[in-house]
């Protein structure tokens, strides 16, 4: 198994949410109390002829009210969600984006389809009026490591890599889990790292096309749950160590106590039990946890019939048989893509500085080969100390972040 | 980022020269161009040539169904990969792979949102070609047709994508996430990026490339070094002049790696403007500029220029005997203001 990485302790000391339910932290925080849904049909395209017209967007998101430094009008939608976020979370470490500028840092952020909406666009002005009549600007801002060199550029961040991590649907784990492993290894004094991703027609054809949309709500772990709501958004983290943040005095959310990725490497969609397991473990011995300390997991949990089974088998094997509550913010969220597991994360760190479990909602009656207490419908009040966050992806692609209560001295 | 040694103990290349390392090299040292019409049939191009892999047929080197249905970059880079791969050594549970992108299989996703905008119901895309809709399909295709089950990750770095995928692999290794990686960059040719480059204005040679080049990485020790990766770091120009963040980054890698500019025996760009190439002859000398010949014989290879670099540089082992032990900078830039450089140390010493 994988050797603990020595090395510093990794805090979170600042976060940035743009979501269906609720855009900024605290309204973000509000909203999974309260068990909100972003489910509405769409507006960000056209869904004529298409089975269903649900989608988890978000609404009310005035990029200017967080992008100073460009204009937002040139930057396609996931770098604006996640140039806002990150912007969120240098503000709520009570940083200067010019005493980050003297540091070396990391810029890492998760996508699954980068700028979407604006290859649809690209692709029908070749559908309607040929190849010659793309738009020159949409072209020049999709490749997706510009939603990463956009962060840096609206904050003045010169010394950083800044890449993005296409790794699909688990992007936004892979990124946080990078970004542990640099500040451990001291090869950053700071990270900013998460996902983001937009709602598209194409993203939306494709998983109807897979038959994994439900029509009209995400109830993961359900007897009736019929699949994903596709959804959109960003969430960012501030990562530093704990020696680092101390020092300056900072307010620390929460520890990132450790991580695990692997690859099923057996099929392109469906997910593989024992992998997924030995994912958990990877990540629960990389963070020095047992599992009976593990307050509550955030699933993956998708809402596919797929997924949540097999996930909730996986989750029972590591657990031996006795999983504390397992719950999707998904069903809230919708599927956010390559923002899922960031903004799962920051969930993760809500809950354990807000003293609750956030509820999955939708839910009617638990599917008996799912047989997990899903903390149905409605939030639950708890102090716990350590939250697993799953994170998979088609081709078998999967990262698991475990976060703890920081209390400032040893666990 | 990335200060703690790995070293390259293998590699390999699908180019325009043809398959696995040899051809490439000759290639490249002999000067060839591989610049040829290409033809889309009823596909309009923007281009009359480009250089281009002829003969890709993966079916021929793997077995298996559904490869005929990948994109052309999961293609690639299962060739590339076929090449390389030793069971055993790159397989299992502590072995990782990182593949470098700049656009996944663009093609793919435009051709999802062309049949949906063409199709009888606008949800009715080909199944056969969903699975390649996703920037990690080529890396997750490579770990489940090898079995490569440790880390598996996509990275989007545009021109520098391939030192992207060496620092995050040698950061995998220094972790102990994984006990080997194979680290490399894949790039397509295809209609879709065509257009999309030649509306971006983004190409920075004379015709469009493809290909795929990859290398195993590990813990300095157990076999004998290609070279060593001394440094790779990145920073972003938030001030737009790339050829002073060239010349900051290029300090930046040889400040990490405790190596002084006049140590660096060769530098070689992926494809920098003259602008940004002037800059960093100020930095190294015009000698170690152009003391190994460019790989502008196989066109810009896009997520793969930087990778293909790396190659030229790892071929000039055991060809030319005065590498031996030579430094060598391999820089990136990319038009929204990225820009990566990574140290190597020639092995053959």
């Amino acid at each position: 198994m994988t050797a603990q990485v020595a090395g510093r302790r990794v805090v979170v000391t600042g976060m940035g949410a743009v979501s269906g339910i609720g855009v900024g932290l605290r309204e973000f925080a509000a909203a999974l109390r309260a068990g909100r849904s972003a489910a509405a049909p769409a507006t960000s395209f056209d869904t004529t002829g298409f089975p269903s017209d649900v989608v988890c967007e978000v609404r009310g998101f005035a990029a200017g009210d967080w992008i100073r430094t460009l204009d937002p009008a040139r930057l396609g939608r996931a770098a604006q969600f996640a140039t806002a976020a990150a912007r969120m979370a240098v503000q709520d470490a009570g940083l200067e984006p010019e005493a980050l500028a003297r540091r070396r840092g990391l810029v890492t952020i998760g996508t699954t389809n980068g700028e979407s909406q604006d290859v649809d666009e690209l692709t029908s002005a070749d559908v309607r009026h040929g190849p010659e009549h793309m738009r020159p600007e949409l072209a020049r801002r999709i490749p997706p490591q510009t939603i990463a060199t956009s962060i840096a550029r609206e904050l003045g961040l010169s010394d950083v890599d800044a890449r993005v991590i296409g790794t699909a649907c688990s992007a936004g784990n892979y990124a946080i889990g990078e970004g542990l492993d640099a500040i451990r290894l001291g090869l950053a004094d700071y990270v900013l790292c998460g996902g983001s991703d937009a709602v598209s027609r194409k993203t939306f054809a494709a998983f109807h096309r897979l038959g994994l949309v439900d029509p009209d709500a995400c109830r993961p772990f359900d007897a009736e749950r019929r699949g994903i709501i596709t959804g959109e958004g960003a969430g960012v983290l501030l990562l530093e160590s704990a020696e680092h943040a101390a020092a300056r005095g900072a307010r620390v959310h929460a520890e990132v106590l450790g991580y695990g990725l692997n690859c099923d490497g057996e099929h392109p969609v469906a997910p593989s039990r024992a992998s997924v397991a030995r994912c958990m473990r990877l990540a629960l011995d990389d963070a020095g946890v047992k599992p009976r300390e593990v307050g509550f997991i955030s699933a993956h949990g998708t809402g596919t019939k797929l997924n949540d089974v097999t996930e909730c088998e996986a989750i029972r094997d590591v657990y031996d048989g006795r999983p504390p509550p397992v719950v999707s913010l998904k069903s809230m969220l919708g599927h956010t893509m390559g923002a899922a597991s960031a903004l799962a994360a920051i969930g993760c760190v809500l809950a354990l500085t807000g003293e609750f479990i956030p509820p999955t909602i939708n839910h009617r009656q638990t599917d008996p080969d799912c047989g997990v207490d899903c903390v149905p419908n409605v939030a639950r009040a708890a102090r716990v100390d350590v939250v697993q966050n799953n994170g998979f992806a088609f081709g078998g692609d999967n990262a698991v972040v475990v976060l703890g209560r920081y209390a400032g001295r040893d666990r | 980022m990335n200060d703690t040694t790995a070293v390259v103990t293998g590699w390999s290349v699908v180019s325009p020269f043809g398959f696995g390392a040899k051809s490439y090299v000759d290639g490249v040292l002999g000067g060839d161009i591989a610049a040829r019409p290409v033809d889309a049939g009823e596909v309009v191009l923007p281009d009359a040539l480009a250089c281009t892999v002829r003969g890709l047929d993966p079916a021929a080197i793997l077995d298996g169904k559904g490869i005929r249905h990948l994109d052309r970059a999961s293609q690639l880079a299962l060739a590339t990969l076929s090449e390389l791969v030793e069971p055993g050594l790159d397989t299992g549970e502590r072995a990782g792979l990182v593949l470098g992108t700049a656009l996944g299989s663009v093609q793919t996703e435009m051709d999802h949102m062309r049949a949906s905008l063409r199709a009888r119901r606008p949800h009715l895309l080909d199944p056969k070609t969903l699975a390649s809709g996703t920037m990690n399909c080529a890396a997750a295709q490579c770990a489940i047709r090898f079995g490569i089950t440790g880390p598996n990750t996509t990275v989007a770095g545009g021109r520098a994508a391939g030192l992207h995928a060496l620092d995050y692999a040698s950061r995998l290794l220094a972790a102990g996430r994984a006990d080997r990686v194979i680290a490399g960059a894949v790039e397509e040719y295809t209609p879709a990026r065509a257009w999309l480059t030649h509306h971006a204005c983004s190409r920075r040679l004379e015709w469009l490339g493809e290909g795929s080049a990859m290398f195993r990485l590990e813990a300095p020790g157990a076999r004998e070094p290609l070279a060593h990766v001394l440094a790779v770091t990145g920073r972003v120009a938030v001030d737009r002049d790339l050829p002073a963040a060239v010349v900051a980054c290029a300090r930046d890698v040889l400040d990490r790696a405790g190596v002084g500019a006049a140590a660096v025996w060769a530098a070689i760009d992926a494809g920098s403007s003259l602008r940004e190439r002037a800059a960093l002859a100020g930095l190294v000398g015009l000698d170690a500029l152009t003391r190994v010949p460019g790989a502008e014989g196989i066109g810009d290879t896009g997520a793969a220029s930087a990778a293909f670099a790396v190659a030229t540089a790892l071929g000039l082992v055991g060809r030319w005997p005065e590498a031996a032990g030579r430094n060598v900078l391999v820089m990136a830039t990319d038009p929204n203001g990225a820009v990566s450089g990574a140290l190597l140390r020639l092995g053959g010493a």
